[in-house]
């Protein structure tokens, strides 16, 4: 008996425990709102651009009244209570006079819910930020097709004059000639150009007294050098001299074929298994460039140099190793994220080295990537307000401040215009469990909002230890290295694109293995041919040609 | 005594028998034990430490970080409660039906009650799909609210078989002739002869949809969309699943965000799993005996 009531009272009393704790806290967001501001600003962009709506389309408030209903992405950083409370969408209510009654998907449920939603049938009148491109080409039909005639021009003129100015029909029309999604995010984004960066400790550097390497030997000896001088000075022989993570997306291990001439449009090691040259979609698993690379890193591996934990650890076990000051090299999208701005200081930029004659060295990336997302807004089918839908669009789109204040929140906290640029600024009420990032997603919609063209994006301005100024650096060191000649970014068959991923699936996987069981045990005549013969059985051919033909449709 | 006299008939077989049982016993223990003891000291320690596998037995870098983090997150403590409020309604709703259902089931003078049953066990074999339930749902009106959450989850066939099961053989026929000859009708036999006598499969019952709704977060996912509403395991798949995800997709478009995320699930990611299930920890001990009851009654005879 008692026992039981022991039991009782213990659950009694942590149930009492966890309602006494719902209160107070959570209330950082809101207080750090600091509305007052800017407002003004808002009103007059707010009139400007309903004068512009008006003169070049429909009248801003022609739909006023209409109520719509919007399926939104809502990040995991954004602590708000409900989009509408967001300035822009407060706005864009007060000048267009439609109601937007948001349905919130949360992002780590996205998927799953899409899904769903999607095969009921049941859709919402517009999707902001909740397709990828694959559920839209399995529900291409679900989507109101925006290429009719004088529609866009007619409802969203701004729309269209931002396209006009980069081509952006082009990228957005499906292989049946339909448009059934506008972007959403930046043109381009000069930061992303580059994915991660090699950085190299300069201060273990200097304590050798060696130089920056800018040949394979050379990097070895650096290499050789970090392990065994016990840079950290912990009496251990600690020191992991070269760090990568298969599990990070900035760190994978095809990022290090850079020197070899290997470099993918982005940091995943597919992309590093296909390159352009001269038109051409070539397969960098054929090359003796590729099979140098892998025989370089066995040496290195043989010899501890580089970390072979690199293939299975995770994200967080990759990021503690960088933290415990054990790591010499590694590849990074700023050295500031991932440490104090004492020991981020000792990391500089090392650009691919030369490891091959007559090879040029590149750095995974793309100059011209366009970072918007292409499936970011789109309307439903059945929808009865297409009309009201791209009014509301067309007007969040219209003006510069508008398309900021829904990318960043209000002039003046997150950012602001200086001399006609856009620059970045730190909003008040800031902590430590409310950064920037978190102000961004909790007042504005970042990469969800309209789109932003590359001469409208932010331009960092010269601050020592500011993130963004670092990163732009780091890309201005690398930049003339990536690799100018790409895939471009377009719509394929859908049934293309499957018949591609099937291929993929395979393949890819083969290829990985290749790669880590040669970097493990080395290559051989033997192993190296058996993989050749792979990748035929594996339709490596067919996996190109899927890209040529990509590329055949762009000509 | 009694103990040393036993001791004294143990042969040296039995000994070792008995000595290799604990063993075996003991590495089982401590194998389904170590994993929440991890957790726990896990919860006390820099996040650091707990990445690069340096701790073992005790917290190493002590913080309460995760904790004052979990506290101030004020989704968890509004999904504390929903699942609260799911869990007792669901589980006093669920009971309820289930006990009636299975009572009624196992009165042989229910008419079709043959047919009823073959219909229930149908259930268990064939479903109409994740979209029709969806429509169905949506038809009734039921999307993004509590009633849906309530109402989802809280019978099952199976459970309505175990109980038909324990009444059939705990609840002799000759009961009912008894209670009727003394003039009790069937709300009187159920409530004052049948209840009591069901003691047992009722705790059983109360426990396996109380566990049920406590864990339950795929309905809540796909029928809630109001952020108010999520039960606890909600929230917290979404708060340990973002980060994994963004990991990898949503890193490429915002590298900040995602540093930013994962910083701030590894300091929660573990404080948070000690919060969530506590409660069932404590409560569990007391109730436990019943499982294995449950486990029994359920078994052989369905």
């Amino acid at each position: 008996m008692k026992k039981r009531t022991l039991s009782m009272m213990l659950t009694m009393a942590m149930t009492a425990a966890c309602l006494a704790g719902c209160g107070e806290k959570a209330a950082a967001p809101a207080e750090s709102a600091e509305q007052s501001a800017a407002e003004e600003n808002q009103d007059s962009a707010a009139e400007e651009s309903a004068e512009e709506a008006a003169a070049e389309g429909v009248a801003v408030d022609a739909y006023a009244g209409t109520t719509i209903t919007v399926a939104v992405n809502k990040a995991a950083l954004d602590k708000g209570e409900s989009f509408n409370d967001k300035p822009i969408f407060k706005m864009a209510e007060e000048a267009t006079g439609i109601k937007v009654e948001f349905i919130e998907i949360e992002e780590a449920n996205n998927g799953d819910k899409m899904n769903i939603i999607l095969a009921s049938g049941d859709l919402p009148d517009a999707f902001l930020g909740v397709l990828n491109e694959s559920q839209m080409a399995a529900s291409i039909d679900s989507f109101y097709d925006l290429s009719e005639e004088g529609l866009l021009e007619t409802y969203a003129p701004n729309v269209v004059a931002d396209y006009e100015k980069m081509d952006g029909f082009s990228v957005l029309t499906w292989p049946d000639g339909s448009i059934r999604s506008l972007m959403t995010g930046p043109q381009t984004s000069y930061n992303n150009a580059a994915d991660g960066i090699m950085v190299i400790n300069k201060a273990w550097l200097d304590q050798l007294g060696l130089d920056i390497p800018k040949t394979a030997d050379e990097f070895y000896e650096v290499l050789k050098a970090f392990k065994e001088n016990d840079m950290n000075g912990n009496g251990l022989a600690d020191e992991i001299p070269l760090e990568f993570s298969a599990s990070n997306w900035a760190a994978q291990i095809m990022n290090l074929a850079n020197p070899w001439g290997i470099a993918g449009q982005s940091s995943s090691n597919s992309d590093h298994y296909v390159m352009v040259k001269d038109g051409q979609a070539v397969g960098t698993l054929y090359t003796e460039e590729f099979r140098a690379f892998l025989e370089y890193y066995h040496k290195l591996a043989e010899e501890g140099l580089i970390d072979m934990e690199g293939f299975s650890q995770t994200s967080e076990q990759y990021y503690a190793k960088l933290k415990a000051n054990q790591v010499g090299c590694y590849l990074a999208w700023s050295p500031y994220s991932n440490f104090d701005v004492e020991t981020a200081r000792d990391y500089v930029v090392l650009k691919p080295f030369t490891a091959m004659e007559g090879v040029e060295p590149k750095k995974t990336g793309n100059q011209e990537r366009l970072f918007a997302t292409r499936t970011g807004f789109a309307i439903a089918a059945d929808s009865e307000n297409v009309e009201a839908v791209l009014t509301w669009w067309n007007y969040m789109s219209s003006t510069l401040e508008l398309k900021w204040i829904a990318r960043c929140g209000e002039q003046g906290n997150a950012w602001d215009i200086v001399d006609g640029k856009v620059v970045s600024r730190t909003p008040e009420g800031l902590s430590e469990g409310f950064t920037e990032t978190d102000y961004q997603y909790t007042y504005a919609c970042v990469d969800r909002a309209p789109f932003l063209l590359s001469e409208e994006t932010m331009v960092a301005e010269e601050k020592e230890d500011d993130a963004t100024w670092v990163r732009q650096c780091m890309v201005d060191e690398v930049f003339d290295m990536i690799p100018t000649e790409v895939i471009p970014a377009a719509f394929v068959d859908p049934d293309d694109a499957m018949a591609h991923s099937l291929i993929a699936t395979e393949l890819i996987s083969m290829a990985d293995n290749f790669v880590a069981t040669s970097i493990a045990d080395g290559v051989t005549d033997d192993s190296w041919n058996a993989f050749q013969e792979s990748l035929v059985g594996l339709q490596y051919d067919e996996w190109l040609a899927y890209y040529q033909r990509i590329l055949d449709a762009q000509k | 005594m009694k103990n040393k006299t036993n001791k004294k008939k143990q042969s040296w077989d039995d000994r070792i028998f008995t000595a290799i049982c604990s063993i075996l016993l003991f590495c089982f223990v401590f194998v389904v034990a170590y994993p929440i003891y991890f957790v726990l000291v896990a919860s006390f320690t820099d996040p650091q430490y707990v990445n690069s596998g340096e701790i073992l037995l005790y917290p190493k870098g002590f913080t309460l970080l995760g904790y004052e983090q979990v506290f101030a997150n004020k989704q968890i403590w509004t999904g504390y409660a929903n699942t609260i409020f799911y869990t007792v309604s669901g589980t006093a709703l669920g009971t309820g039906i289930t006990i009636l259902a299975g009572y009624a089931l196992s009165r042989k003078d229910l008419p079709g009650r043959k047919i009823i049953m073959k219909l229930i066990v149908f259930t268990m074999y064939f479903g109409g799909g994740m979209i029709p339930f969806y429509l169905v749902v949506k038809s009734l009106g039921m999307i993004n609210s509590r009633t849906v959450m309530v109402l989802l989850g809280g019978v099952s066939a199976y459970n309505i078989i175990v109980v038909r099961s324990f009444m059939e053989s705990s609840i002799p026929d000759e009961l009912w002739d008894a209670a009727t000859i003394d003039g009790c009708g069937d709300g009187g036999f159920f409530a004052k002869i049948v209840l009591p006598l069901s003691k047992a499969v009722i705790a059983v019952m109360v426990l396996f949809i109380a566990v049920g709704y406590w864990n339950s977060y795929f309905n809540a996912m796909i029928f809630l969309t109001d952020s108010d509403k999520y039960p606890l395991q909600l929230v917290l798949r979404n708060i340990l699943l973002t980060a994994s995800a963004s990991s990898n997709t949503a890193a490429l478009t915002d590298p900040e965000a995602s540093m930013r995320l994962e910083q701030a699930v590894q300091v929660i990611k573990y404080g948070i799993i000690v919060v969530s299930t506590a409660p069932i920890i404590c409560v569990y001990p007391f109730v436990q005996k019943y499982f294995v009851k449950g486990v029994m009654i359920g078994a052989v005879k369905g």
